[in-house]
């Protein structure tokens, strides 16, 4: 028999577990670990991303899976294989473990991290407890990115009749450092402002 | 036997399942658990402002549309917080489409002897370029957020301002907070969704695919955002009207008040003078000439001519009538909408004692015509 209610508390120390109220993901920061609640006890290693700008407004962290894989493209078209070869490889993806509704931001932010590998630091130490709550479980992650890397495939060349496979191998639950200021989210680690952008429902 | 069950995994009390967040609070051993149901929808709701309900009452009564009496006869009978339910569907999509791209090409030209009528073929020859359309590759990859709002209720009197409630939750959507229903069920009613959640589903999977197969539904989450409004109910005379106040946005959003009849009983006034006066100018048109000898000799004519005219001008007269008879007798209201006061009928309006008299003068001219367009065939 297995209870609806899961236990907000970290199976390893017996912390308790920080979230907002409807978040699909709680934490434990002393183990470092994200637990998916909806599949208590399954869990993710979290990692905290280190900030590369100082924040001006008020500093918060947005979750982000981090997905290490590897991807394979098969295709006859030579000329499609040529232009795939001369784009920049990309490194892990960090893809948005919230909605972002009003531009597809975590889209762009995700190709824009890939191609910044070396940009991305981790810290041991997470400034604020400020988080933010997730929405999106790891489920469909190996679909979305494929995905991602179909889009990006599709910048060089249509991907018709291109076979991409995207195996993940890895999978970190990521606190991205961003901050707010009146009318606008600015990340932290490449300077990118998303004006417009909904704000992410904070948690109490 | 079930293999789940509500029990708190400390203690082992059987608890409810929560409604509003997932986050709670043991009622037996106070410690803090999740609810993992997938069946669960979070709650939301968007807080009530500081409301200017006074001064914006004072505005409105203000209002010429309005009975004058209404600010001091009509007596208030009940005042009540409601929180209207929309759901809130949000997620996530992706795929791969290939809807081609059209191009036309242009393929084997051909050229054409025109000749010519001196022998020259100089300047006569053109090609003729055969065109057609091909398909090429071009796929789309989608990979993106969607979310929808819907109305989980219908509301009699609200027409359009459910779709004014809906647009402001999607502008305010960072305001929202989490709610437990118990909390906000202290503040005032909260209505229960009467639209299924299977329903507003389909819908919106339906919407977010975009007529594509190929797109896939990646996550799909369910929330009920609530929205709060003032119900006020009062007496004005024998009657019961309602105003619905938005507590968030601090503005009125539907409800009836009564009119201003006055300017109802002077257009029916005008309308009556108007269409009297020309019924009388026709009437001495008409009947002045055949008092005179020689007209007298051509009466047979007249009366014809003149019982059709009388006919259409008894139409437009009783028209005009039963227009400001209707306009005096039927319940009129001023209507309230996010865009302002309207004057509105607010029941049915009651049975003119010129209808059956209009309707025998139609019946007639309607014959008359008939007849007419009879005897033009068999000619």
């Amino acid at each position: 028999m297995t209870s609806l209610f899961a236990p907000l508390k970290c199976n390893r120390c017996g912390n308790e577990l920080k979230g907002g109220k409807n978040s699909e993901v709680y934490l434990c920061l002393n183990c470092r670990v994200a637990f998916i609640m909806t599949s208590y006890p399954s869990s993710l290693p979290l990692i905290i991303i280190k900030e590369n700008f100082s924040a001006t407004g008020t500093l918060f962290y947005a979750p982000f899976y981090k997905m290490v894989g590897e991807f394979s493209i098969k295709t006859d078209d030579k000329k499609k294989m040529d232009a795939y070869s001369r784009l920049k490889t990309l490194g892990p993806l960090y893809y948005g473990a919230f909605y972002n509704l009003k531009g597809l931001y975590s889209d762009d932010l995700t190709i824009k991290y890939a191609l910044a590998e070396d940009k991305i630091g981790e810290s041991d130490e997470i400034k604020n407890y400020k988080l933010t709550d997730a929405f999106i479980t790891p489920e469909h992650l190996e679909k979305i990115g494929r995905l991602i890397y179909l889009s990006y495939l599709d910048k060089a060349a249509d991907i018709t009749g291109v076979d991409v496979q995207y195996k993940l191998n890895s999978i970190f639950y990521a606190l991205i450092p961003f901050e707010r200021n009146d009318n606008y989210l600015k990340e932290l680690i490449l300077g990118t402002s998303l004006i417009n952008c909904i704000p992410f429902q904070p948690d109490e | 036997m079930s293999d789940i069950n509500l029990n708190c995994p400390f203690c082992g009390g059987v608890l409810p399942p929560p409604l509003g967040s997932r986050r709670v609070n043991c009622s037996f051993c106070g410690e803090k658990l999740y609810f993992k149901s997938p069946e669960f929808i979070p709650r939301f709701v968007l807080e009530a402002r500081e409301s200017n309900l006074r001064e914006k009452s004072e505005q409105l009564f203000k209002n010429k549309i309005i009975n004058p009496s209404v600010k001091k006869e009509a007596v208030v009978v009940s005042k009540r917080v409601r929180f209207i339910p929309f759901y809130l569907m949000s997620g996530k999509k992706g795929g791969v489409s290939e809807p081609g791209k059209e191009r036309i090409v242009y393929k084997n030209p051909s050229k054409i002897d025109l000749g010519s009528d001196d022998g020259s073929t100089f300047g006569k020859q053109y090609q003729k370029l055969k065109t057609e359309t091909i398909i090429e590759e071009d796929s789309r990859v989608v990979l993106g957020d969607f979310r929808y709002i819907y109305n989980s209720v219908s509301i009699e009197d609200a027409d359009l301002g459910l779709d004014e409630l809906r647009k402001t939750i999607n502008e305010n959507l960072e305001k929202i907070k989490p709610v437990n229903l118990e909390e906000i069920a202290k503040a005032g009613e909260v209505i229960t969704p009467s639209i299924t959640k299977e329903n507003i589903v389909e819908r919106g999977v339906l919407s977010a695919k975009g007529g594509k197969e190929e797109i896939e539904i990646l996550e799909l989450q369910m929330a009920i955002v609530y929205y709060p409004v003032l119900e006020v109910t009062f007496k004005f005379r024998e009657s019961y009207f309602s105003i619905t106040y938005d507590l968030f946005e601090d503005r009125f959003l539907w409800g009836m008040i009564p009119c201003n009849r006055k300017p109802l009983i002077i257009l029916s006034l005008i309308l009556s003078s108007f269409l009297g006066f020309f019924f009388g100018q026709f009437l001495k048109f008409v009947f002045i000439p055949i008092t005179f000898k020689t007209v007298q000799e051509n009466l047979g004519f007249f009366v014809y001519f003149g019982t059709i005219i009388f006919l259409i001008l008894s139409l437009i007269f009783g028209g005009g009538l039963n227009i400001a008879f209707l306009l005096l007798k039927t319940p009129f209201g001023a209507k309230i909408k996010t865009d302002g006061l309207f004057l509105s009928r607010w029941g049915e309006p009651p049975k003119s004692f010129l209808s059956p008299f209009l309707k025998f003068v139609l019946k007639v001219l309607k014959e008359g015509f008939e007849n007419s367009l009879k005897g033009r065939k068999s000619l």
